[in-house]
């Protein structure tokens, strides 16, 4: 049995692998609220939804003293955290919470909890997988889980409203989200005009800081009437719905417009990467430096499914916008700098794993991305095939040669030391790891695309 | 702006998992409060308008009869 490492705050269970199935054991404790949850249809009522991820009860002989029920849920495709998500996703993420909620109100239920963590993609929409969130609403008693949904949520959402889209990273420095103090500090002073924004971040912050140093109100809590506190979510959830992406311009939003590509190439190549795909029949394909998924749609169009990274929170938020207009189940847009990739967080490095920890491609695609790698951040070939070597059993990628218009800019502002980056040294250095299965020339455009395989598979 | 939440804390014993935050429940009371009397003054003000809207309606419609009838 392995314990997952980040199943130890809330005490009503935890979540565990044996023999490659996920299962959530259910503690004594946790009994009553199960059984409400279960009887009052809120359970079933969000599963058929799928706002909530589907379980099963098992007959378990795990089942002791401590232990009053084992489930087993859905196991999901692909972990992601608040992040790598784009605008979008997130604001999908805090709807759904606040929609669950609303539900669980209905049912006399409550969240305890608000964590962004709570929330994963599965089949292209953001889905609730933590089943024991749920405790009994008792009559006048506040939103246990309001603090955190403000950090975890409020605070980059509206960050990335007034500020910058690349102030959502902050969420990897604080694992229980963003301090209102900070976020509160951050915001420029036009947020003051919007009583959303005033009540939610800036004055509780404030309340924050001040009831933080008092002790006058330590043990006591609030009440909130009934009709009060949905009121409140109801306002709560219009202020997410009208929130909007601050309008940025990025280095890569208009990337395809930007290409040497001829139309005949660019269909050439996404020609070439199907017949690749069609060799290897994976199942899972990750696509590094994917923009907004133009190539990442040739392996998820296929039934693949495909996760879709890009440095760039703009190329992300279209893709991921596309993937919502043309109801892609298959695919999922995740904002990633694969030279500074999502690291180990949290406690003793293991509550939340990296992104290499969190491998599951079948194949790698790495379109139009080596020279960015090896020119504008100065990674000899050596360290790029090795690190591919041990992420892809298959992969498709693309050398960019120095004499394509690409290269020549990145090399206009900048002393030429890459002697070594080179068609020859490229494929010696990659051939240590994988063996070479097709080379194909792209048309026109003097780059080449390769399909390799990892050597010792 | 606080003193409204004062005449609403009471001593509970419900207790979370994770901190729920005094100042977090403090701000939390007064915007639901907030939140509250908009919805109770936006749902008086629709059954307002529904009500008087109604009442036109009603003593509107024999007149529109009785103007058909005289034309007829």
């Amino acid at each position: 049995m392995i314990r997952i490492k980040s199943s130890f705050r809330d005490p009503s269970g935890f979540v565990f692998i044996e023999d490659g199935v996920l299962y959530r054991s259910i503690a004594i404790c946790y009994k009553d609220n199960y059984e409400h949850a279960t009887k009052s249809g809120l359970y079933e009522q969000l599963m058929s939804k799928r706002m909530l991820v589907p379980h099963h009860e098992i007959d378990s002989t795990k089942n002791s003293a401590e232990i009053y029920k084992v489930i087993t849920p859905e196991k999901i495709l692909f972990i992601s955290y608040p992040y790598e998500w784009c605008f979008s996703e997130l604001k999908d993420a805090a709807l759904l919470t606040l929609e669950i909620q609303k539900l669980a109100l209905e049912k006399n239920m409550s969240l305890k909890d608000a964590s962004a963590y709570n929330i994963q993609f599965q089949q292209g929409k953001p889905i609730f997988i933590d089943t024991l969130s749920f405790e009994k609403y008792e009559g006048g008693s506040p939103w246990q889980g309001y603090r955190q949904f403000c950090q975890h949520f409020l605070a980059p959402l509206v960050l990335m409203s007034y500020c910058d889209l690349r102030s959502n990273q902050l969420s990897r420095l604080f694992i229980d989200g963003i301090p209102l103090d900070l976020a509160s500090s951050l915001l420029p002073l036009r947020s003051f005009f919007n009583p959303s924004v005033v009540s939610h971040i800036h004055l509780h912050a404030r309340s924050q800081w001040k009831y933080a140093h008092t002790k006058e109100h330590s043990s006591r809590e609030v009440y909130i009437p009934r009709k009060n506190l949905i009121a409140f979510i109801h306002y709560l959830d219009l202020f997410v719905r009208n929130l909007r992406p601050i309008k940025q311009k990025t280095e890569w939003q208009h990337y395809y417009k930007d290409t040497n590509y001829s139309d005949l190439s660019f269909d050439l190549k996404k020609r070439i990467v199907d017949d690749f795909l069609e060799i290897i029949k994976p199942k899972i394909a990750w696509d590094i430096g994917a923009n907004s998924g133009e190539f990442s749609r040739v392996a998820s169009d296929r039934g693949i499914d495909t996760i879709s990274f890009d440095v760039d929170p703009v190329a992300v938020e279209i893709n991921y916008l596309e993937t919502k207009q043309r109801n892609e189940k298959n695919l999922l847009p995740l904002v990633l700098d694969i030279t500074n990739p999502s690291p180990a967080i949290g406690w003793n490095n293991e509550e939340r794993p990296s992104l290499t920890e969190r491998n599951n491609a079948d194949i790698v695609l790495a379109l139009a991305l080596v020279h960015h790698l090896a020119i504008s951040n100065n990674f000899p070939l050596g360290m790029i095939a090795e690190y591919f070597g041990r992420i892809a059993p298959h992969l498709v990628i693309e050398f960019v040669p120095k004499d394509d218009s690409q290269v020549k800019r990145l090399l206009t502002s900048r002393k030429d030391i890459f002697p070594e980056y080179t068609e020859q040294k490229f494929e010696e250095e990659f051939g240590k790891y994988f063996l070479i299965r097709q080379k194909k020339e792209i048309g026109d455009s003097k780059r080449h695309l390769y399909l390799m395989s990892r050597r010792h598979d | 702006m606080y003193w409204m939440v004062f005449l609403l804390a009471v001593p509970t014993v419900a207790k979370a998992y994770i901190d729920p935050g005094t100042g977090s429940l403090i701000i939390q009371a007064t915007i639901a409060f907030i939140a509250g009397a908009l919805f109770f003054a936006k749902s008086f003000w629709r059954k307002a308008t529904n009500f008087f809207r109604h009442d036109f309606y009603k003593k509107k419609e024999p007149e529109d009869t009785s103007r058909k009838d005289s034309v007829l």
